[in-house]
């Protein structure tokens, strides 16, 4: 009788162990997952902060005229000698609609657009949010209404990048999310 | 019953056997999971320790790349023929900045180009800034109109054209920072009907005749201490003038006798005549007067300072003649007459003994404009800031120089 007492006894210990490793090594391969999906929106994050980094501090490099003519909540055109060669040139930030990711299951992904001169838009990111703010020398935020007006537009001397990008797959019910934001105050402006 | 023993410590070898064999998965096990888990988080510790080592670099050779910049930029309007055409070293904030300076052409204008890189842990950041030129020039505060004296003008100024109003290279009327037309330490009469503007306190008046009394200084009590010699009108050490002229810098020139000044004038042209000279070589002058002097600066485009002095005070400029160009800078002289010139920028007096008797007419083709802009080109080549502002003062975000482009 003790012998099978024993017996069953191991088993359920034994049983119980190894639901327990099953869900450790189902646990660490969430992880793991988690873990890659959000390094790679990391290396998106710091791709476009990169490239935004590279471009808002040369606004309105070697430029005598207007610096920025467009500014929005979501988009900017502006003119630098991005290239620093002597001749001016415009680059264009703006994202699209969602609607161009909708093989993706997360519904607000969206590409961030670059575009320099007349050059063809140029997109190697999804964002889930692209956000400007802008500022005057005083530190006081520019009303979005405000800078149709190029006058308000010339008033420009800081922006604040906030950028959202989310898994475009969720992982364990959901969207990874790493943001990133920085207020840039161009030395032209 | 052996047979049932047997059969007993079997079970129980085969026992021990299946339960080592479990302790052995759950050992191992455990330490597979540990090891997966310790290597996904030092993965992470890493990669996070990494990327805030990135950061930190980045934005400290970012910081060290711009404040060298901005040292050097100080250091310019200090030391203005400053350059450094060879790459240099300096230690900064723990990295170290490589910096260069140059003068280069940017759209026609020549600036200074300051290039700095900074390097901190290998994280390298470029900054280069395109400055402008120190501008070394002033109006001396002397010049209280378009024409200032310490003697009576009324028969100096003849019938011209004299505006205090400012002015631009171009000629271009500039409003309100001018000067007076006229300012004197005597009564001022305007006999010969010239027409006068200026500024007084902000406020333009145009050129007329009679002039508004606003744009006349007279009987300007300057303390006793107008200045007796050009160097103390500029507020520099005896001298000096004298010195620059006699270097040929910039085509400045010395010369005791006006007939041997090389045309056209630049820089400082500084004629000495002594009193005991006599280099007057027309005796038909109905001026009756054969130890005065005439400087003809036919047609050439003339500029910078013309100084007539000698050390009594006494140097008499009977004409001043050029055509077709203005002269475009400041003359300060002893005793001076018959302006048949143009003169862009200002003129000072520092004798006395103004002409009070003889009379200058058929002038009214000529003009004499202030001109803040040319005077400081013209002062220029002293290489200094003015002695009397007490020199630019610079404070948060603001640059000792004007910096045109900054590229980071």
């Amino acid at each position: 009788m003790t012998y099978w007492l024993d017996l069953i006894g191991s088993y359920i210990i034994a049983g119980a162990i190894i639901l327990m490793i099953g869900k450790l090594n189902i646990y660490i391969l969430n992880s793991a997952n988690e873990s890659m999906s959000s390094n790679l929106r990391q290396l998106t994050v710091t791709t476009s902060a990169d490239i935004i980094n590279y471009d808002f501090y040369k606004i309105g490099y070697r430029i005598t005229g207007d610096k920025i003519v467009e500014a929005d909540e979501d988009k900017i055109k502006f003119y630098s000698d991005i290239d620093d060669n002597g001749a001016a040139d415009t680059i264009y930030y703006y994202t699209g609609n969602v609607s161009e990711l909708s093989s993706t299951p997360n519904p607000s992904d969206k590409l961030l657009y670059r575009i320099l001169n007349n050059e063809a838009p140029l997109s190697s990111n999804a964002v889930t949010d692209f956000k400007l703010t802008y500022y005057d020398s005083s530190n006081t935020e520019i009303s979005y209404g405000k800078l149709n007006s190029q006058n308000w537009r010339d008033y420009i001397k800081t922006i604040k990048i906030y950028l959202k990008v989310e898994s475009p797959e969720p992982v364990d019910t959901a969207y990874q999310v790493v943001e990133w934001q920085k207020k840039i105050t161009p030395k032209n402006l | 019953m052996a047979k049932e023993n047997n059969t007993k410590k079997f079970i129980n070898i085969n026992k021990w056997f299946f339960m080592s064999k479990f302790i052995l998965i759950i050992v191992v096990g455990g330490f597979i999971s540990y090891s997966i888990i310790s290597v996904n988080l030092n993965s992470k510790i890493t990669t996070g320790t990494e990327n805030s080592v990135k950061v930190y670099g980045q934005r400290q050779s970012r910081n060290i790349a711009n404040s060298m910049a901005q040292m050097i930029i100080s250091e310019i309007n200090d030391s203005v023929s400053w350059r450094i055409t060879s790459p240099e070293e300096k230690s900064l904030f723990g990295g170290t900045a490589t910096y260069r300076i140059i003068d280069t052409v940017v759209a026609g204008d020549t600036l200074i180009k300051v290039a700095v890189t900074g390097n901190y842990n290998n994280n390298v950041t470029n900054v280069m800034a395109l400055v402008e030129k120190p501008s070394t020039g002033f109006v001396p505060p002397i010049v209280h109109g378009a024409w200032t004296a310490n003697g009576p003008l009324d028969n100096t100024i003849s019938d011209m054209y004299i505006d205090g109003r400012d002015h631009d290279l171009n000629r271009n009327y500039v409003p309100y920072t001018g000067v007076y037309g006229i300012s004197t330490s005597v009564e001022f009469y305007n006999t010969q009907k010239a027409e006068i503007g200026g500024t007084k306190d902000s406020i333009d008046y145009p050129m007329s005749y009679p002039e508004n009394p606003n744009v006349i200084e007279e009987n300007y009590n300057w303390g006793g201490e107008f200045p007796t010699t050009p160097d103390a009108v500029l507020g520099i050490p005896e001298g000096t003038l004298k010195s620059i002229a006699q270097s040929g810098q910039d085509g400045s020139q010395y010369v005791t006798d006006p007939e041997d000044l090389n045309l056209p004038l630049s820089g400082i042209t500084y004629v000495e005549i002594n009193d005991d000279d006599d280099n007057d070589d027309d005796d038909n002058d109905d001026d009756n007067d054969d130890d005065d002097d005439k400087i003809d600066m036919k047609k050439t485009q003339s500029k910078g300072i013309l100084v007539c002095h000698n050390s009594s005070g006494t140097t008499r400029i009977k004409q001043i003649k050029l055509k077709n160009y203005p002269f475009k800078g400041l003359i300060i002289g002893d005793y001076m007459f018959h302006f048949h010139l143009d003169v862009h920028g200002a003129i000072i007096l520092l004798s006395q003994n103004l002409e009070t008797k003889k009379k200058c007419s058929g002038n009214k083709d000529h003009e004499v404009l202030y001109s803040s802009e040319i005077i400081k080109n013209a002062t220029s080549i002293l290489g200094i800031q003015s002695n009397f502002s007490g020199g630019t003062n610079y404070g948060f975000q603001k640059q000792r120089l004007t910096v045109r482009h900054w590229l980071e």
